[in-house]
């Protein structure tokens, strides 16, 4: 009997990793001959289309369906999945402590909490719990997984050999000092404020030209309020931008543009952006928390604190000393292409098939 | 990496050297610091209210930002913006309620230790009185 491989995921997007992951996975899965269809509870209108409503799934007779449950936040999908019977996969790709988001977004907190939650009724119902790192992993186990393996986020490089935005290329290299930039949704757990405070001290301290693009959507609305906050009250109007929301060519602008990625985020899962800077032979400056040193490897500097006069004295010695840029810079492209799609994609197939089973049953 | 120890040793260097503009960077850690996660102790009190005073300051400005050209958006502002608009303000209603509660809860959980404390002195005094 024909064996499918069915995704589901409370929200699916065209632009968001785990919506991009989910297509490479579905384009992988069939081309090893499994039927596999996307089901999502919210489907974006760019991915209309691509993804059907979670409440028609009904597994095609003559087919042996698996269930491949991508768990990235609480969603009243899981239950349900849970108890439907069928052999179940989740792919964690980690839920935010919900500390980070407590004073900002309480509905937000109650959401992850419950999230966390759901791992536990998912864990007995699972035969196989799929981490992108081994720091979610550690929460499958937790969570009372019994069968569980890392396999990374699929991040395809080759959808960054386009053209960048020229206008915002020729902005962000017009005039000013070092070009911070950081790449991520503004939310508490990514401490988009850590960066202000210690692109402050290496303003006053190394480069009083130097400049900050804080690229990202607005997860909390309120953070974004304290962030513009921080920024004016530190004088830093005219040299700090929070750019929001920006279109995939402007985002290649500033990663051509930037001469150093700073990411100082206590609470990531994989962090795809430290990559894509590699990817753009931007060197990283990082703290070394949760999933980030285990992305990064060898190839970001990766500092035990993040007080500002610290990250400043860090973003100093990479814009400075030549080598050490150099040999950040080509341990970066060797870590994307330990990252690249050739390889993730063969583990994640790999590893699905083995509990799966081949397509043909 | 031995490159992190030698830019740990230049930050100390420089925070030590003569010059060092200790109040501004101090000034500046104190900024940022209120940003910093709070973790929830059961019967915290306090913060519990400093969440609940920042999300009850509801915002009335909405938080729209576009890439859409001008044209487009005005006709899909005008389709949405109504919806958006109460869906946004029944939103920071919830989180005020949210907020409220945890306040309720943090409360709750103050006054039940407090009475736990009374009931182990009052047997505490009993056992002295008794004795």
């Amino acid at each position: 009997m024909p064996v499918a491989v069915h995704q589901f995921l409370p929200t699916f997007a065209e632009h968001d990793a785990i919506g991009m992951h989910v297509r490479r996975l579905q384009r992988l899965l069939r081309g090893a001959g499994y039927a596999s269809d996307v089901y999502a509870d919210d489907i974006h209108a760019e991915v209309r289309g691509r993804a059907l409503p979670f409440r028609d799934f009904r597994p095609a007779p003559g087919e042996r369906p698996w269930v491949l449950y991508h768990s990235s936040t609480g969603s009243t999908m899981a239950a349900e999945l849970a108890g439907a019977g069928l052999p179940l996969v989740v792919d964690y790709h980690n839920i935010t402590l919900p500390r980070f988001f407590e004073r900002w977004e309480p509905l937000a907190a109650h959401s992850m909490r419950a999230g966390r939650e759901q791992l536990r009724v998912l864990a007995p119902a699972a035969t196989f719990g799929i981490a992108d790192s081994t720091f979610n992993e550690a929460d499958l186990v937790r969570a009372g997984f019994a069968r569980t393996a890392v396999s990374p986020i699929l991040v395809d490089f080759a959808d960054y050999d386009v053209a960048p935005d020229q206008r915002a290329l020729a902005r962000l290299r017009k005039g000013g000092g070092p070009l911070w930039l950081f790449v991520g949704r503004v939310a508490p757990n990514k401490c988009q404020h850590d960066v202000i405070a210690a692109f402050a001290a290496y303003r006053r301290l190394h480069a009083p030209d130097a400049r900050l693009r804080i690229v990202g959507g607005r997860t909390s609305q309120l953070y974004w309020q304290a962030l513009e906050e921080l920024i004016a009250d530190l004088g830093l109007g005219d040299a700090v931008r929070l750019t929001d929301s920006i279109s995939f060519p402007e985002l290649l602008a500033h990663y051509e543009a930037a001469d150093v990625f700073v990411c100082l985020s206590e609470h990531e899962g994989f962090c795809v952006p430290v990559l894509e800077a590699m990817r753009f032979d931007v060197p990283v400056v990082a703290y070394g928390a949760s999933a980030v040193p285990e992305t990064v490897g060898d190839a970001a500097v990766v500092l035990p604190g993040k007080d500002p006069v610290l990250v400043a004295a860090a973003v100093d010695r990479v814009l400075s000393d030549d080598a050490l840029r150099r040999s950040l810079v080509d341990a970066g492209r060797a870590r994307v292409e330990h990252f690249s799609l050739e390889h993730t994609g063969k583990q994640m197939l790999d590893t699905v098939t083995s509990v799966v089973g081949p397509a043909d049953g | 990496m031995p490159v992190v120890d030698e830019i740990e040793e230049q930050a100390r260097a420089l925070e030590a050297s003569p010059g060092f503009p200790a109040e501004e960077v101090d000034r500046i850690r104190r900024a940022a610091s209120r940003l910093d996660p709070v973790d929830a102790v059961p019967g915290d009190v306090t913060g519990a209210l400093a969440v609940l005073e920042r999300r009850a300051a509801a915002g009335v400005v909405l938080p729209a930002i576009s890439r859409r050209s001008p044209g487009g958006l005005a006709r899909w502002a005008v389709v949405r913006l109504n919806l958006w608009a109460a869906r946004y303000g029944a939103q920071q209603l919830a989180q005020v309620g949210s907020a409220t509660v945890g306040l309720g809860v943090a409360v709750r959980e103050r006054i039940e230790a407090l009475e736990a404390e009374v009931d182990r002195l009052r047997a505490e005094v009993e056992r002295l009185g008794a004795g």
